[in-house]
């Protein structure tokens, strides 16, 4: 009796418990996953990418992606601007100089010569006119072919040469060099020089990569140089922007302004005199013209 | 016989040592120039420097170099070197910045030299800042 009592009893609890157990089945569809399906699960792509998203891992890998295209990129431009033409920036030093080592024979610079303080000279007068930060380089030449001048360099850098036999010949003053410096530096800073060369300067800061460089670019830019300053030089109109230049200049300083009036007097005798130097209005013209332009018009009343 | 010249040898060089010291290692900034044999623009160069290259300041008790100038070595040479022409970060040399440009140019000995003249040779002045 106690036996069947005791049976009766457990199947009721069964009972309910089935029940209890379809109910929950209905109201949570839920069902708890196996060890294996969860191991499945993450195998799942998408879940990786869940879990990475929630880890970061994967704004770690997207940056890390976007570093290595940029190094890539970086590389590449760095591979190309191997094969560049030195840009405008580099490049007129270097041509300036170039030019220089090319005709050193020619010029003959190098030679043994004090330093008669002509550089301290013409900074001075740059500093007294208001002149600042520029890099000045002079080169004295031994010969009477190329009597002064300045060649274009890079951002406020120039080069300068002044002749040997030019200076003795007229006995020229620290102070006379440093205004035919200033002179030649107007004609730097106004563009004439660059202007003067008559050759493609296109090239200049392009890339050469699918074709060769061409160094007869570079000899042609030579060439000119030599064309401007031993055959052609400046034309008038250049020679009267540089002089007008001078004159705005030096007219707050009228002592300056008749030491120049005085150097162009000396130059313009020695160019009627001597022989050797016959050729300077090709380059210059004319010493006479610039001391018409400089001397204030007389009115005829 | 041997023991005398081999000690003259070790004491030679232990001297020389000695005398010498690396006070400094700079670059050289220009483009190109030279390692002269006496400290004067004038002097003979015993070789050709290019820009980065790097040059070590020699302390010498019996080769003092006069202002502007340093005694240096470069490479196996010791000779002297204008001391504006040298820099203690590395330089940003026109060659490297244009290395194939630069190749292509075939600049022989000769124009290499010229171009160390060259800076020997300017009389250099830059204006001041305002």
């Amino acid at each position: 009796m106690k036996t069947l009592v005791a049976l009766l009893f457990i199947l009721n609890v069964s009972a309910q418990e089935v029940n209890e157990l379809s109910n929950s089945i209905k109201t949570q569809p839920k069902v708890k996953l196996l060890q294996e399906e969860k191991e499945q699960n993450l195998m799942d792509y998408s879940n990786i990418k869940s879990v990475l998203k929630k880890d970061g891992l994967k704004k770690f890998k997207d940056k890390k992606s976007k570093n290595v295209e940029e190094i890539k990129q970086v590389k590449t431009e760095i591979e190309l601007a191997k094969y560049n033409y030195p840009a405008s920036d580099d490049f007129w030093s270097f041509m300036s100089e170039y030019w220089l080592v090319k005709n050193a024979q020619v010029l003959q610079w190098d030679f043994s010569k004090p330093k008669y303080g002509i550089a301290k000279a013409f900074r001075s007068l740059l500093e007294q006119i208001g002149y600042y930060n520029r890099k000045i380089k002079i080169l004295i030449v031994n010969t009477p072919n190329l009597t002064h001048a300045a060649l274009p360099g890079d951002k406020d850098e120039y080069f300068f040469i002044i002749s040997l036999p030019f200076i003795r010949t007229l006995d020229l003053t620290k102070v006379d060099i440093a205004l035919l410096f200033l002179e030649d530096m107007y004609r730097i800073d106004q563009g004439f020089f660059k202007s003067n060369i008559k050759k493609d300067l296109s090239f200049i800061g392009t890339n050469f990569q699918k074709t060769k460089p061409n160094k007869e670019k570079i000899d042609d830019i030579s060439t000119e140089y030599t064309r401007i300053l031993f055959k052609d030089g400046f034309s008038f109109q250049q020679q009267y922007a540089v002089t007008k230049q001078m004159d705005g200049v030096l007219s707050s300083d009228p002592k300056l302004r008749a030491v120049y009036l005085k150097l162009l007097e000396k130059i313009d005798e020695l160019i009627k005199d001597n022989l050797l130097y016959k050729d300077y209005t090709k380059i210059y013209p004319s010493p006479e013209l610039q001391i018409k332009w400089l001397s204030p018009e007389k009115k005829i009343l | 016989m041997k023991l005398i010249l081999l000690f003259t040898l070790i004491f030679g060089s232990l001297h020389c040592i000695a005398l010498e010291k690396v006070v400094g290692n700079l670059y050289f900034k220009n483009y190109l120039g030279h390692l002269h044999k006496n400290p004067s623009r004038g002097s003979s160069s015993l070789t050709i420097i290019q820009c980065a290259y790097p040059v070590k300041v020699l302390d010498d008790t019996e080769k003092s170099a006069p202002e502007g100038w340093v005694y240096a070595k470069v490479g196996d040479d010791r000779g002297f070197i204008q001391s504006g022409f040298l820099d203690i970060k590395r330089p940003d040399c026109f060659q490297e910045k244009y290395p194939n440009f630069y190749l292509n140019l075939n600049l022989d000995l000769t124009d290499m030299y010229y171009w160390g003249r060259l800076n020997d040779q300017y009389l250099l002045e830059e204006s001041k800042t305002q």
